[in-house]
């Protein structure tokens, strides 16, 4: 059965301890949590040693458990592109070492790391020269996710054509390019995050995807809707994508993941009123979920 | 000032139901869209029938303790307008103006009618046309006891259309006492300055429906959640119900519903429910 998971942003502003967060996410019909490592760079989190970085996830898996969650996945930092700033390659590249251990030490079983992705990927160009570094990426990241017991999910990414003035394909847009690096890193440590929101930017059909990558290779998910303009993260139904499709296509594969939400621009529209409106807003997102993926 | 919820999507499988939730929601007022097709006999009801047809809908929100602050005309009119003809679009109002008083409703909200704006001057052949659907009306509605109302109207997305300005909407209560409903997609896609606009014209404004817009996708959009400044909504909304407390916000409940109707689960309507009815105490200042 395809379980349902979110972030949690809608925790913003919200007078409530971590516990209660958890609390209220179970309540509202989730069970998994996508806990965000995404910006560990500028974080203490990252400069912590690996006995301080078990004690302190293991207590939040502690207070998620306790609460009716579980983390399913994870979101390593976004900026290891080291391309403009050679010197922090070491840095950024370690940050997503302490994520894996992060996630690993969470009880995650998958931690969503982006390919890096130089501007150049535009369209079909570069494709073998940013193929080339995102192996080498990948492949040094490989022996920690053997070590920690994490698949590392990659996910598609949309690049902007400012002559087009628009979205278009990047790195890992369509599902040919994903599987192709999946299958060329040859290791069960790697598997797709398929981004619904980035395919539809990117003018991918995001449920011919579904079917594209099939169970083998779709394990993650990141479901957000969207205008197929902005990248607007909304809650599933406030844009353009074809939800019904998107739920059938995971029922005909056999899907047996999480439909995860990264949807937290529709919390931060509310404003000013999020802190009355968040809790209810996140029971509709779980009733919009459910719909979705009973869809047979 | 009041909340009132549009009532239709609640309505639909059923009165009895339908009012029990509504009731139950929290809500003391709503809106009501008079159903009817030219295909169907209501527009040739004598006034018993539709008094016999319309009268005991009247009471049933009455005896739920909901006041309908305005009935609304169904959108069905416009269905196959290119093959039904004005006269009948004409008399379907006609109808509804008798019905809503059947029903003790005492006001009536219409529509932009297909009046197509055109020649050079565009906007005169449009007041002319709506002046001239007015003095049609009024009289019945006179008779009747109901009192017109009007949303500001654009044509698709210009002001090509009398009705789309805030001065069009002046002019109209002085000339025919009609007061205004707003429409805030309408006022966003006329390029208004909509807290601005509805203090210039806040003496003639009935009501402000509650919905949202969100330029690239379908308008209207989830309410609190578009392009719509709701901080300084509400800010001006507080300023025009201090001088008149019978003033009324209407949930659109209607687009939300339609919005999420390709979604079946049990819990979301409950769920929606909810959500619609915080924000619109929110919106009437009562947190």
């Amino acid at each position: 059965m395809i379980k349902l998971g979110t972030q949690c942003g809608f925790w913003g502003g919200l007078d409530l301890s971590e516990a209660e967060m958890y609390k209220a996410m179970s309540d509202a019909g989730f069970s998994s949590i996508d806990y965000s490592l995404m910006h560990w760079y500028q974080s203490d989190i990252w400069k912590m040693t690996d006995e301080e970085l078990k004690n302190y996830m293991t207590e939040q898996k502690n207070i998620m458990n306790a609460n009716g969650i579980f983390a399913g996945q994870t979101h390593s930092p976004m900026d290891a592109d080291y391309l403009d700033h050679p010197e922090t390659k070491e840095a950024r590249w370690h940050a997503q070492v302490q994520a894996i251990k992060a996630a690993s030490f969470l009880g995650s079983p998958y931690i969503v790391i982006h390919p890096l992705f130089p501007l150049f990927r535009i369209h079909d160009r570069e494709y073998e020269r940013t193929k080339e570094m995102n192996m080498e990426y990948y492949n040094f990241l490989k022996p920690y996710l053997e070590e920690y017991n994490v698949k590392g999910a990659i996910e598609n990414l949309a690049n902007f054509d400012f002559v087009l003035g628009r979205c278009c394909e990047g790195v890992c847009s369509s599902a040919k390019e994903l599987i192709d690096y999946v299958d060329t890193l040859n290791s069960d440590r790697f598997v797709v995050c398929l981004d619904v929101g980035h395919a539809a930017l990117a003018g991918e059909n995001p449920v011919r995807m579904i079917y594209e990558l099939g169970k083998k290779y779709l394990h993650v998910t990141h479901m957000h809707d969207n205008d197929y303009i902005g990248d607007n993260h909304m809650m599933a139904g406030l844009g353009k994508i074809d939800w019904w499709g998107i739920g059938k296509a995971l029922n005909d594969i056999g899907f047996e993941g999480i439909f995860n939400y990264e949807a937290d621009d529709s919390y931060v529209h509310l404003g000013e009123y999020r802190k009355h409106l968040s809790l209810d807003l996140l029971k509709v997102y779980a009733q919009v979920g459910k719909a979705i993926v009973s869809v047979k | 000032m009041n909340l009132a919820i549009q009532s239709d999507q609640y309505l639909k499988n059923g009165i009895e139901g339908g009012l029990e939730r509504i009731g139950g929601i929290g809500y003391k007022y709503a809106t009501y869209t008079v159903k009817g097709r030219y295909d169907e006999p209501f527009v040739d009801f004598s006034d018993d029938e539709l008094k016999k047809e319309y009268g005991p809908i009247g009471k049933a929100f009455e005896e739920k303790g909901i006041k309908i602050v305005y009935n609304e005309l169904s959108t069905e009119m416009y269905v196959n307008y290119l093959t039904n003809t004005n006269a009948a679009r004409e008399k379907m109002v006609i109808q509804t103006i008798k019905a809503s008083s059947f029903m003790g409703v005492s006001h009536l909200l219409l529509k932009p009618f297909f009046i197509i704006p055109a020649g050079d001057d565009p906007v005169s052949v449009t007041r002319e046309k709506l002046y001239e659907l007015l003095e049609l009306f009024m009289p019945v509605a006179k008779e009747y006891g109901v009192k017109l109302l009007i949303t500001n109207n654009t044509f698709h997305n210009t002001k090509l259309f009398f009705g789309s300005e805030p001065e069009d909407l002046l002019e109209l209560y002085e000339r025919y006492g009609v007061m205004t409903v707003i429409d805030p997609v309408n006022a966003y896609k006329a390029k208004w300055k909509l807290s601005k606009a509805m203090m210039m014209i806040k003496d003639v404004i009935y009501a402000y429906q509650i919905t949202d817009v969100e330029p690239s996708v379908r308008n209207p959009f989830m309410p609190m959640m578009g392009s719509i400044d709701y901080p300084q909504v509400i800010r001006t909304l507080a300023a025009i119900s201090e001088e008149r407390p019978d003033f009324v916000a209407v949930m659109n409940a209607n687009i939300v519903f339609k919005r999420f109707s390709e979604f079946d689960s049990d819990g979301l309507d409950s769920a929606l429910d909810n959500l619609l009815y915080k924000m619109g105490r929110i919106i009437v200042g009562d947190r």
